[in-house]
């Protein structure tokens, strides 16, 4: 089983961002790692260069909300298909996902070369990011924007006097929600069933009911 | 006292400068929110400044809130302009809406 609303998005853009390479006069192919959120010193080792994501806001897209019903037989890539079988669903909730992908480096070689690869997964038009379904059968890709580009080299203070050169991209995907997962997540009471004594002139306490 | 509106600009105007005054408190209400500290919340404020609505806020504050902002290498971004601009981009057309667009059409007398 794949994953579902806004996990899925999470890993299609970490695995869009990875596979960066950066060079210098020690290593000629140096990783560059990614992480959700920031690398907190305790956890983990902070090897620069890195790349953080964060989901900083999720906003209904109500300008391009469609209603009404569709039809087909794989209930969106969430089952596998069966003969005679038609699956009919509500028009999934459009959702915008805005996450902030920050850039860090101490070398301002490695933070060049990651603001020119970072351009090129980022366009500014037509930029795209795969997200496979949740089976895993279909790969879907869903429209990119960079909404925001903003240089924040840090040189001294909170940086103990070391050179951090940051570049903070905010990137908007284009996301929807299938009504049948917010339905199954919140499930609504039906029905009660009380079993109620048979002779009606007793009435109980409300201890003897509960 | 009641102010005379002679053109569909000045209504605008008018209209824009309620609204400025609404989407302060909504930009600080967010801030508050988003767990920025009270002094840096008060701080922000939505003008009208060459016919759009702009947010502002005092220089000497515009490290603490570009660091609350976009994040430091201490605390993850707590996201509140982009997430405020995002929410208030149909804000201009509402603004715009109904009485000042009736006046426009009486101006130009497009009927």
């Amino acid at each position: 089983m794949g994953n579902p609303f806004i996990v899925a998005e999470d890993l299609a853009l970490k695995s869009h961002v990875q596979g960066m390479l950066v060079g210098d006069e020690k290593n000629a192919e140096r990783p560059v790692k990614v992480w959700f959120g920031y690398p907190d010193v305790e956890v983990r080792a902070q090897e620069f260069p890195f790349v953080t994501i964060d989901l900083i806001d999720v906003i209904p897209a109500n300008d391009r909300q469609n209603s009404g019903y569709l039809y087909d037989t794989d209930n969106r890539g969430t089952v596998a298909p069966e003969a005679g079988f038609t699956y009919v669903y509500e028009i999934p909730v459009a959702y915008d996902l805005v996450y902030q992908v920050t850039t860090y480096a101490r070398n301002p070689r490695h933070d060049r070369a990651l603001l020119y690869q970072m351009f090129n997964k980022f366009p500014s038009k037509y930029g795209k990011i795969a997200v496979p379904n949740e089976l895993g059968t279909e790969i879907g890709y869903r429209s990119m924007f960079v909404d925001g580009f903003v240089k924040r080299d840090a040189v001294d203070g909170e940086t103990g006097n070391r050179r951090t050169l940051r570049n903070v991209y905010t990137v908007r995907v284009v996301s929807e929600m299938t009504p049948s997962v917010a339905a199954k997540k919140l499930s609504t009471v039906e029905e009660i069933i009380i079993n109620l004594p048979q002779n009606n002139s007793y009435i109980p306490s409300v201890y003897e009911i509960l | 006292m009641q102010k005379d509106i002679n053109s569909s600009e000045e209504l605008a105007t008018l209209y824009a400068e309620s609204a400025a005054k609404e989407l302060t408190l909504e930009l600080r209400d967010l801030a508050v929110a988003a767990g920025w500290p009270a002094d840096v919340a008060r701080s922000l404020s939505v003008v009208l400044s060459n016919g759009s609505l702009n947010i502002d806020y005092p220089e000497n504050m515009d490290k603490r809130i570009q660091d609350l902002e976009y994040g430091n290498s201490q605390t993850p971004p707590k996201s509140v302009l982009r997430k405020f601009m995002y929410r208030t981009e149909g804000v201009a057309s509402a603004i715009l809406g109904g009485e000042v667009l009736d006046q426009i059409v009486m101006e130009a007398e497009v009927f």
